[in-house]
């Protein structure tokens, strides 16, 4: 505080008489207490404990290491394809950056067009997408626990995203591939979504075990279609 | 520092050959170039005028120890105060629970970055909506106390009434405890010469709390010369979202500054003038600079 707020400080406050200390509440300009009893003691000790442990030169290595760290930090992150650093390009931060996915144009960017929250989980930069990232991304929405797992994309999603989660999360497919032997698909995008809000609203509470089907692709080529289970995803069941 | 650099144990990286290599990482001389964004006139120069460190751990465990042997506490006395402060025995499993690793975090252990204490406030709130019959709860608060102050402005904000009545037997604290008030005071005189402000209070419970008691004082001073005009108070979108509510908690309108290109807070657009605001930065519903802003507080001279 500035010393012109001093009559206005909280009370009370801790004054020393020579001999011994004491609170002092008789400050009529004073806002009053904020807090029972004096403060926060436990934090307040720590503060304490820390000056007198690293005195004015530790204090100043305190400063600088933090500073230090967050350079090093903001180098390092700025190295990753696709984080932002926002604003002042090209200076110098004291202890704090503002990173962002900005440039991303997956998920969360179409969420974003959408006017949707999203929680972007994982990057992968500037390049194409492979079917290992498909796998990634499912595994990490099955940590999370999620309630539904959408996907979009055709047979090879479907498989990508059974030998991920497998049957241990209730998934239901956007179609969008160009191969759609699976029966763990909407029949439109726009129904998936139907069926995705009433499942989630608890409208649609039978799940069923649906076929993951994909064409093997190098017979395909030879002129010879055939279709082969991969496994199971469980997939809402429209109840009508 | 000295030619024979001291490695603090606590401070991560402090030692010289890390740093060295952590500056060559990053382009940098040294650790001056870092800080080449604060003007010189802003700088500190010369020593703090500090006591000497207590470099080891049982010195210093030793050395406050000592202060708190001063108090009296209620582990050697029966405590008969009352005022809301009773001994509590607090089982061994509380601390076992409470260091678990899922607790820990390398941030300051807020719910944002830390989902699991989420989970855990959502359950206990839950649990307490049962047990007390309540359709709403608040996350925790710091204290009873704290929470009395937060049921009592929103009755406030419900009824339109501002006055409360307590009992004349909630009484003020007499309790004797030299050693952390020798603490207090002792802090307080460090802070003031490692900041170089007048006056600290450690009074309130936290960040927010002290962001609550700074707008309530600079309302005080404002009122003390007469002036009850002001009724806004700045903050810039990068300030700590406690800059916005804690204000507002109070009863002031916020005005949140954008950054502009260079990322910092116009601060032109601090200073009262009658010039026409820029566009970016007009507050929704304004056209001009309006005359009853708060403004920052700073010594004249």
């Amino acid at each position: 505080m500035a010393r012109e707020l001093g009559r206005f400080l909280p009370v009370p406050r801790v004054t020393f008489d020579g001999t011994g200390y004491h609170l002092e509440y008789d400050r009529p300009d004073s806002i009053g207490k904020v807090r029972c009893f004096f403060g926060n003691a436990p934090t307040i000790l720590r503060a304490y404990a820390w000056i007198m442990q690293h005195g004015a030169d530790g204090l100043r290595e305190v400063a600088e290491c933090s500073v230090l760290n967050n350079n090093y930090l903001l180098k390092k992150l700025s190295e990753i394809p696709g984080v932002v650093i926002q604003y002042a390009q090209g200076k110098r931060r004291l202890e704090q950056v503002r990173y962002s996915w900005d440039k991303l144009k997956m998920g969360g960017e179409v969420c974003r067009r959408a006017g949707l929250d999203s929680l972007i989980l994982s990057s992968v930069g500037g390049r194409e997408t492979t079917w290992e990232d498909t796998e990634r991304a499912a595994g990490q929405l099955l940590d999370r626990g999620v309630d539904l797992l959408l996907f979009a994309g055709g047979g090879g999603t479907a498989r990508n995203v059974c030998k991920a989660v497998g049957s241990r999360l209730v998934t239901l497919g956007i179609p969008a591939g160009v191969k759609i032997h699976s029966a763990v698909y909407a029949v439109t995008p726009r129904d998936a979504g139907e069926v995705a809000r009433r499942f989630l609203e608890g409208g649609l509470r039978s799940v069923r075990e649906g076929e993951v089907m994909d064409i093997d692709e190098e017979s395909y080529r030879q002129g010879v279609v055939e279709a082969k289970l991969y496994g199971y995803l469980r997939v809402p069941v429209e109840g009508r | 520092m000295s030619n024979d650099p001291i490695v603090y144990p606590y401070i991560p990286n402090s030692v010289p050959d890390i740093k060295r290599r952590m500056l060559e990482e990053i382009g940098a001389a040294g650790i001056e170039d870092l800080y080449a964004e604060i003007p010189s006139h802003l700088r500190f120069e010369g020593p703090l005028n500090l006591p000497e460190p207590i470099l080891d751990e049982a010195s210093i465990k030793r050395h406050v120890e000592q202060l708190l042997r001063k108090n009296r506490n209620c582990s050697e006395h029966l405590s008969f105060l009352g005022a809301g402060c009773a001994r509590h025995y607090v089982p061994a499993a509380c601390d076992e629970i409470n260091n678990r690793a899922e607790f820990l975090t390398a941030y300051v252990g807020e719910s944002y970055a830390d989902h699991g204490k989420w989970q855990a406030f959502f359950e206990y709130a839950s649990l307490m909506g049962d047990l007390l019959e309540m359709d709403v709860l608040s996350c925790p608060l710091y204290d009873g106390p704290q929470a009395a102050a937060t049921s009592l402005r929103m009755a406030s904000r419900i009824t339109g009434r501002r006055q409360v009545l307590l009992p004349g037997s909630m009484g003020e604290e007499t309790l004797s405890v030299q050693g952390i008030l020798e603490v207090y005071f002792r802090l307080e005189a460090y802070l003031k010469e490692i900041s170089g402000l007048d006056h600290f209070s450690f009074q309130p419970g936290g960040g927010a709390q002290g962001v609550y008691a700074n707008a309530c004082m600079v309302r005080a001073f404002h009122e003390a010369r007469g002036d009850e005009q002001r009724s806004e108070i700045i903050t810039t979108l990068f300030s700590h979202p406690c800059d916005a509510a804690s204000p507002a908690t109070a009863g002031y309108k916020v005005i949140t500054l954008m950054p502009d290109e260079s990322g910092y807070p116009d601060l032109e657009a601090t200073r009262p003038s009658p010039r026409p605001m820029p566009a970016w930065d007009i507050p929704p519903g304004r056209s001009e600079w309006p005359g009853n802003w708060v403004g920052f507080c700073r010594s004249p001279g």
